[in-house]
């Protein structure tokens, strides 16, 4: 059944009479970037207070229908950094089909080559739950706030191209995926946007990064370090958004600091008491512990390599809650990472 | 502990010696920790440095499982780089390659492999059905878009913009504000729905997270034309288009809604704007557009075919996501009469041609409607009988006028 006609109201030219006009935003050393767009307009600290979607700077439509879910307070989703990581991602986007030199990729002993299956099929589960929640999200940030929900939009896109870089290293070696355990869906939980921030972007990015970091000491090849190479640029965007809207939502609201401890306090629970994290679930630990000592007869190397990677995450995580302004959380960190701090100099 | 017959075959085909299989036997080490060590094709001066390891391990430890070394998946893959490196084409090979028409699992198992007994917690997904999703050569498509992609702030030269007619240049600022308005709520739509999609379809959320992206440019570059120039933003669409997006309770009608009744519009208008806009600039804008809104376009179709010819109520439940997609379109096009009018400007060479464009912007309406039932008509969905009456009203008649 097509639906009934409806009368054509005519022709409406009052959009020609905008007052708003004039607007020259200048390109400068970085081409056209949001951050020149600004002196026409920037976000408001409060949404408009309809929920609709619209343009910021647009003239309203007072008919237009609202949309529920949409948060009405910057802070609730806004990084000072939004515009400038997006443009970011916009210029360091790569493609794993021909950026990675896949032919550096040489056959490995099977310990290694099934190490490196492993923890690539672990990583090509949890890189998918880190699009996922913040797909969730992206419909909450409202229209005013914009440049969130495109920097989201980058977020989206770099973790698919993640999911399917570790699936194609897994597959292009002799090897596979091998069975799959807990991924990270417990990070699925988060019911709000800084709660998201806080246990994906802070906590899981952050300990993502430091690994991919330090990839040279899990990598077998020059394929394997640009992978790492490149995936570590990505999640340090993501892990800054996670950073600068925390900090924003300290500045201008420090009464949630509280809210925001009680987010650390699950996600550190998670991470110290499920087999949810790289570190921490056995396969992947063991795994990554074959592939830092170079072999499953080096093992016991590896674990001690492991050991620095797991201080080095702990204590950069630290570093970022001070950053933050969340410097009160050395004293209440889960005691399964407390181990790790460096005291303080 | 005495190690299982067949673990013995196996050590003795390894050419492990009956001296290590005895330590083995009288070392920590469980069964089918030496099963895993035999898996990963130890020699024994290796397996026995490992032995070592874990022997010097604190009393009552046994070491590492390694029960990861002995899956249940398909090992043996060597994928290998076509003519445009290792794509996911590249890699959907073998069972990795064979998407099944339900998917099992309900966490994130990825595509050829399986959940490994406790571990197995269920996740949000509610999409298992191959039918409602699934897109012949979406794989490629993840990989074109990837190749395809640009870079608003440095890849279109900004710098060229030139002062147009002031009623030219609000014209093509509402344009912008109107689809950089559509892709925001685009953009919100897709992302919310690739949670629900099960993890084997993930060249389907790898493609759609492409979409996201493109969607997310669109908003970008829109906004950035629109202040560029010595103009501004416009007035708000109206927005009702919406209802059948966020009103979508399938993910096959959010496709067939955005990917399928609406693209086909926006292409159309895009490609118009692309051959028409007055500035080089703008016309570079439009193309680029056009090319990404093609990509979407035809993943669209190619999952609405796969949906009627798959989906044993296919062909009926389309009808009805029609029914609403197409009347949503055509109410944001009569009762957010901007769109029309800014085009119609664009068309006629300006306002003093009003007459003239919105005859062109018939036109117009008349080639998107035929391109849209063409479409359908490439998938074997003969939909002119029962068009929207508003969508062929306005290809009937100059609309607004």
């Amino acid at each position: 059944m097509a639906a009934a006609p409806v009368s054509n109201p005519g022709l409406d030219l009052s959009w020609l009479n905008l007052d708003e006009w004039g607007a020259r935003a200048e390109p400068g050393k970085r081409g056209l970037t949001l951050d020149d767009l600004i002196t026409y307009g920037d976000a408001p600290i409060d949404a408009n207070p309809a929920a609709k979607i619209g343009m910021r700077g647009a003239a309203p439509d007072a008919r237009s229908p609202r949309h529920r879910n949409q948060y009405r307070t910057k802070a609730d989703v806004w990084s000072d950094s939004a515009r400038l990581l997006y443009e970011e991602a916009m210029q360091r986007q790569w493609s794993s089909a021909v950026d990675i030199p896949w032919e550096e990729v040489k056959p490995l002993s099977d310990d290694l080559e099934m190490a490196m299956c492993t923890l690539c099929t672990f990583l090509t589960q949890v890189e998918f739950i880190a699009g996922d929640l913040p797909g969730r999200f992206m419909g909450t940030v409202h229209p005013e706030q914009f440049e969130t929900q495109l920097f989201l939009g980058s977020q989206l896109m770099d973790e698919a191209r993640h999911e399917d870089v570790f699936r194609k290293r897994a597959l292009v070696n002799g090897g596979g995926l091998v069975d799959a355990g807990f991924g990270s869906s417990n990070l699925l939980t988060a019911d709000d946007f800084t709660e998201m921030t806080a246990r994906l972007h802070l906590i899981g990015e952050g300990f993502v990064q430091t690994i991919f970091r330090m990839g040279e000491l899990i990598s077998t090849n020059e394929a394997e370090k640009r992978i790492y190479r490149l995936a570590a640029q990505d999640e340090s965007r993501h892990l800054a958004f996670g950073v600068t809207h925390l900090k924003y939502l300290m500045d201008v609201e420090p009464a949630r600091a509280e809210e925001l401890h009680h987010y650390l306090d699950i996600q550190e629970g998670a991470i110290g008491q499920s087999n949810g994290s790289l570190t921490t679930n056995p396969a992947t630990v063991e795994a990554l512990a074959i592939l830092a000592g170079g072999g499953i007869d080096k093992i016991d190397e590896g674990f001690q390599k492991l050991m620095v990677m797991r201080k080095k995450q702990i204590n950069e995580y630290m570093h970022r809650l001070e950053v933050i302004g969340l410097s009160d959380r050395r004293d209440r960190m889960a005691p399964s990472m407390k181990v790790f701090l460096e005291p303080i100099v | 502990m005495k190690l299982s017959e067949g673990t013995r075959i196996r050590a003795r085909e390894a050419t492990w010696s009956n001296e290590f299989v005895t330590k083995l036997e009288e070392s920590r080490l469980r069964d089918e920790q030496i099963r895993s060590l035999l898996a990963l094709k130890l020699t024994e001066e290796r397996a026995n440095r490992y032995l070592d390891i874990v022997s010097a391990m604190p009393e009552g430890q046994t070491g590492p499982s390694l029960a990861w070394a002995r899956p249940t998946t398909e090992l043996g893959i060597r994928a290998v780089p076509g003519p445009n490196g290792l794509g996911m084409p590249e890699i959907n090979i073998r069972t990795y390659g064979h998407v099944p028409d339900r998917w099992p699992y309900e966490n994130d198992t990825p595509l050829g492999s399986h959940p490994t007994p406790g571990s197995y917690m269920p996740g949000p997904y509610s999409v298992y059905n191959k039918s409602e999703v699934w897109a012949d050569g979406v794989d490629a498509l993840y990989e074109d878009a990837i190749r395809e992609r640009w870079i608003p702030a440095t890849d279109i030269d900004w710098r060229a913009l030139e002062s147009q007619p002031e009623d030219l240049e609000r014209a093509i600022c509402q344009v912008c504000t109107l689809f950089a308005q559509h892709g925001l709520a685009e953009q919100k739509l897709l992302a919310a729905w690739e949670e629900k999609i099960a993890y084997g379809f993930h060249d389907v959320k790898d493609y759609l997270a492409t979409q996201v992206f493109d969607a997310g440019r669109k908003v970008d570059v829109l906004r950035k034309r629109a202040l560029a120039n010595g103009g501004s933003l416009g007035q708000q669409g109206l927005g009702t288009l919406y209802r059948a997006w966020f009103g979508a309770l399938k993910i096959t009608e959010l496709m067939v809604a955005i990917n399928v009744v609406y693209k086909t519009y926006e292409v159309a208008t895009f490609e118009k704007l692309a051959e028409i806009a007055p500035l080089a600039v703008d016309r570079d804008i439009f193309a680029r557009l056009a090319n990404d809104s093609r990509r979407h376009l035809e993943f669209g179709t190619r999952n609405l075919k796969y949906y009627v010819q798959h989906h044993p109520n296919g062909r009926e439940y389309l009808m009805h996501f029609l029914n609403r997609s197409e009347a949503a379109l055509a109410d944001e096009l009569m009762y957010s009469p901007t769109e029309g009018a800014s085009l119609a400007i664009v068309l006629g060479g300006g306002v003093e041609n009003l007459a003239a464009g919105a005859e062109k912007l018939r036109n117009h309406r008349e080639d998107q409607l035929r391109k849209y039932l063409l479409l359908l008509d490439s998938v074997a969905v003969d939909r002119l009988p029962n068009v929207n009456l508003g969508l062929l009203g306005m290809a009937r008649t100059a609309q607004p006028a």
